[in-house]
């Protein structure tokens, strides 16, 4: 299948202490050279804690946020100034917070010609059906787009983040954390809007998430990161049901289950790495069961391992 | 526009300046028409006329002018002047401000630095340097004063700018193909108004008090034009012989700045979101109990009971029966978990058993908290607050926000102590090391001198608990304790509540959304929906035979890791809204079951074995 979207040693700092007189800035390093491609039609699920960079990762893939080094590739070609502003035609972005999402002065229809008028440069007769096309399809009545966005719950709100990102007529959309913030009955009904949304406007996904059961209800392939690093990177099925990385195994291990009993995995009073200074060696280190002398001198590449299943780990789980 | 003008009838004195500052307008625009004679015409042989002595009501001043008809026209003249002042200081300074606040980093800094020099120097000896500077007359001086005022826009909006531009929604303009000056109309601005808005009615009143100023020094208006500030000058010299020459031009200034400042509280009062909603009094330190009745105890002697509690929030005319009689029973050394979707009412049961539900809007309308034979909705507040943080603590969703900010997490487990037991300051020290290494914190020491903020959000979380250990609680209530954490900082916690039950013997009553922390750590589960508890028993029974058809679709819909890709069951629809519950059962509209029955009665929470209870008439059949 053809790659359809490629990060290439995505790297983003944010620098700390602006002083007029300090020379040398401390930075917090967010996303440390992250790569991977993903093709056309499928659903790339993207996985990790909170503070593993990858909302940073997820801003910098649309152009919301520019990263310090490596760059962004659409099919195979590198943007350029021009092609920048062009982006939002291409790939869009749902927001986490569905409410928040929304500027609480428009109304529903406002918030939905913009993108429809800027974009795609739709009279407004025109815009007018497509509204209503795209309602349809995230199961919204049509009544509601004359109100405002205080008056909708969270999965209301979402179906709207949802048909606005459509309305862009994109061909990839960033889902970052799409569901969080929902309950579960909603939460359910989202995600499978979703996956018929996907059929029906050929599209293709890259979806965030810190819950690793709901990433393996949608995704193809799964990248999971941690402190701004991808630590294993595979077909989703590979990597849940055999993970080869330690912190995989961990995360899968700690997630609840219903019908199972609650077993701690990890050493209590572990730290986590500081982002601001971050170690030489593997940033899992002091957390890891597997860990050897030569973890914490040198920082595993990502390479592969076996059923196309790449980890960066220099004792993997056999 | 008529909810605006009731927000502001709220507040009497603010109305007050409305009518009055409408009335000085009125008197103003309606000057030109009024029969009074010219304020420009001298007549020295009539000077310094009594008030109500000849046909000139308010007498004359010292070239013998009509004052009235001077008055008149001076209040027209100066509040002309202060508005355009406020308009242009409002226009220019918001400008300013939103532009430093939404480009930030150097545009900012080069903006707010300006701001800062005009800031630097004193008030009126910068409008008196730019009267100086472009001559005196009254246009100068509105331009002076509107300089002068620029800073308190800019600095003001550039705030709440600064707010704004990290709002998802202005991302989502960004991504919608808007351009920056297309956001800042149409996103920023809009929602930056009423603070503009309030701003400029809070600075009208000074604005005409300095105009005012500099035509009293005689910068402003010049003879023989008339304003207040003008004549406050002209009368100077007459403050001894004729001193209502004074009292006239200056009671008009203070009726003017009092109506408008009054009138400007009012509107800060109206526009601000947060007082929208609520009402302006503070909450109460304990939820208010009305329309009581007092359910009976249903004690089944263990350690906490809660019979048929009822918690409303009265808002407006909407009733929201967030707790409809819940009964729950918290038993030494056992987790109880209360399980529900957002609305249902879980937090609000946790939350009404200390009296925590602030009021207004909560008021608990019925129940029974059964602690130790009292009845903890009816305790005196001493009582009640000596067992709160004593013998039945809180735990909270967010650790950080329910930890203060500037005392160190030492500080702050010393308070929690010593606000119920009498130690030396020698021992409160080893209590607290010895509470945080209870919960398992590396370095006690070392931790117990740093601040909240320092720590990860586990830690914090650990921090909480030791605070609600500190005072060797029966039951700990648990209100979302991990929601806000990550998986692997999740299962550390839960396991120290398991420990907490297993070996302190403590009652943990656990709030939670998820299932899978239901069945790790609760021996119990009730399972609320719209306000009431649709099933009640043992946790590993629920979850494995769920009888109610909510419990079993809503344990469908999750997620579980190791089935691979798949599309998820769902219930269709959305929970009720609680304010406007009809008849019969609150599922029925979402359940596949529904029959007729379900719609008319209510319906009764039933046995239907020895230890679960459930709400349904026909409830999923397992042996």
């Amino acid at each position: 299948m053809q790659t359809i979207l490629e990060a290439k040693n995505l790297l983003k700092n944010f620098p700390l202490n602006r002083g007029i007189f300090r020379r040398k800035k401390a930075q917090i390093h967010a996303v440390r050279s992250v790569s991977f491609k993903v093709k056309k039609g499928e659903i790339f699920g993207v996985v990790g804690e909170s503070g593993c960079g990858k909302s940073t990762l997820a801003r910098m893939l649309v152009g919301l946020t520019e990263p310090t080094n490596g760059e962004v590739l659409l099919e195979n070609n590198k943007l350029d100034k021009s092609q920048k502003a062009r982006l939002p035609k291409v790939i869009q972005y749902v927001f986490q917070d569905p409410i928040s999402s929304l500027n609480p002065r428009k109304t529903i229809r406002q918030v939905m010609s913009v993108p429809l008028t800027h974009l795609q440069k739709l009279s407004e007769n025109d815009q007018e059906k497509q509204i209503k096309k795209l309602f349809k399809a995230v199961n919204l009545q049509e009544e509601f787009l004359d109100r405002y966005p205080h008056e909708f719950s969270g999965g209301q709100a979402q179906r709207i983040g949802i048909a606005r990102a459509l309305a862009a007529n994109p061909r990839i959309l960033v889902l970052d954390e799409p569901v969080s913030a929902l309950d579960v009955s909603v939460q359910a009904q989202v995600l499978n809007l979703l996956s018929s949304l996907k059929k029906d406007f050929g599209l293709t996904y890259v979806f965030i998430s810190h819950d690793l059961a709901v990433v393996e209800t949608v995704s193809d392939r799964v990248a999971v990161m941690y402190f701004g690093e991808i630590m294993e990177i595979g077909p989703a099925q590979e990597i849940f049901t055999r993970p080869k990385h330690p912190y995989t195994k961990l995360l899968a291990e700690s997630a609840p289950k219903i019908g199972t009993t609650l077993q701690l995995n990890e050493k209590s009073n572990t730290e986590l790495p500081d982002p601001i200074h971050p170690p030489n060696g593997c940033a899992f280190f002091p957390r890891c069961n597997n860990s050897t002398a030569k973890c914490l001198e040198v920082n595993p590449k990502l390479r592969m391992h076996e059923n196309n299943v790449f980890i960066a780990c220099h004792n993997p789980i056999e | 526009m008529i909810g605006f003008i009731k927000l502001l009838s709220r507040n009497r004195l603010s109305l007050a300046g409305l009518v009055v500052i409408i009335l000085v307008i009125f008197t103003a625009l309606i000057t030109p028409i009024l029969p009074i004679s010219d304020p420009d015409v001298i007549d020295t042989k009539n000077r310094f006329k009594t008030p109500f002595t000849t046909d000139a009501l308010l007498g004359t001043d010292h070239l013998g002018r009509d004052l009235m008809s001077r008055l008149l026209w001076g209040t027209r003249l100066s509040l002309a002047v202060g508005f355009c002042a406020a308009c242009i200081a409002a226009l220019i300074g918001s400008a300013l401000g939103i532009i430093a606040g939404f480009y930030a980093s150097r545009v900012d800094n080069i903006i707010m630095r300006g701001i800062d020099m005009l800031m630097a120097f004193p008030y009126i000896l910068l409008a008196l340097a730019i009267v100086a500077a472009l001559g005196p007359g009254l246009f100068n001086a509105l331009i002076a004063v509107a300089i002068v005022n620029i800073p308190f826009f800019a600095r003001n909006i550039r705030g709440v700018t600064l707010g704004i531009t990290h709002k998802e929604y202005i991302d989502a303009a960004r991504l919608s193909g808007m351009t920056d000056t297309r956001i800042i109309i149409t996103e920023v601005l809009p929602n930056v108004f009423p603070v503009i808005v309030i701003a400029m009615s809070t600075t009208v009143g000074w604005m005409i008090l300095e105009t005012a100023g500099l035509s009293f020094l005689g910068l402003g208006s010049q003879p023989p034009q008339a304003d207040l500030g003008s004549m406050l000058g002209e009368a100077r010299a007459a403050l001894i012989t004729s001193p209502y020459t004074s009292v006239v031009p200056g009671a008009m200034i203070l009726i003017i700045v009092m109506a408008i400042n009054l009138l400007g509280d009012g509107i800060r009062d109206a526009l601000d979101p947060r007082l929208k909603s609520g009402v302006l009094s503070s909450p109460r330190p304990r939820t208010l109990v009305a329309n009581y009745n007092e359910a009976k105890n249903l004690d089944r002697s263990e350690l906490l009971s809660v019979s048929k509690l009822r918690t409303q929030f009265h808002i407006g005319k909407q009733n929201y029966k967030a707790v409809d009689g819940v009964s729950i029973y918290a038993k030494k050394g056992a987790c109880l978990g209360i399980i529900g979707e957002s609305g249902s009412g879980k937090s609000v049961t946790a939350l009404s058993i200390m009296g925590l539900v602030s009021s207004p809007p909560g008021i608990i309308t019925g129940g029974y908290v059964n602690y130790k034979g009292s009845n903890l909705i009816h305790t005196n507040d001493q009582e009640l607050q000596s067992l709160r943080g004593n013998k039945i603590s809180y735990v909270f969703q967010d650790p950080l926000s329910s930890l203060h900010p500037l005392y160190t997490v030492q500080k702050q487990l010393e308070e929690a102590i010593k606000a119920h037991q009498p130690v030396s300051q020698e021992e409160v020290y080893q209590r607290s090391i010895e509470l945080l290494k209870s919960v398992r914190i590396p370095n006690p020491e070392q931790r117990a001198k740093d601040y909240p903020h320092q720590l990860s959000g586990g830690m914090r979380q650990r921090v909480n608990i030791a605070m609600a250990l500190a005072n060797d609680p029966e039951i700990i209530i648990a209100d979302e304790p991990t929601t806000a954490l990550d998986v692997t900082v999740q299962a550390q916690i839960l396991s120290l509540f398991r420990e907490l039950t297993r070996e302190r013997g403590l009652a943990i009553i656990f709030i939670t959304h998820d299932f899978g922390v239901v069945s790790q750590i609760c021996d119990e589960v009730a399972v609320m929906y719209a306000g009431k508890i649709v099933e009640y028993g043992p946790s590993e029974m629920i979850l494995n035979h769920p009888a109610h058809p909510y419990t079993s679709r809503l344990i469908g819909c999750v997620p579980e890791l190791g089935k691979g890709k798949r599309e998820l069951a769902s219930i269709d629809g959305l929970p009720p809204m609680v304010d406007r519950l009809g008849h019969g059962c609150a599922f029925a509209p979402r359940c596949e079951k529904t029959i007729s029955e379900c719609l008319n009665n209510d319906i009764k929470l039933k046995n239907i074995n020895a230890n679960t209870q459930v709400r349904c008439l026909k409830p999923e059949i397992h042996l």
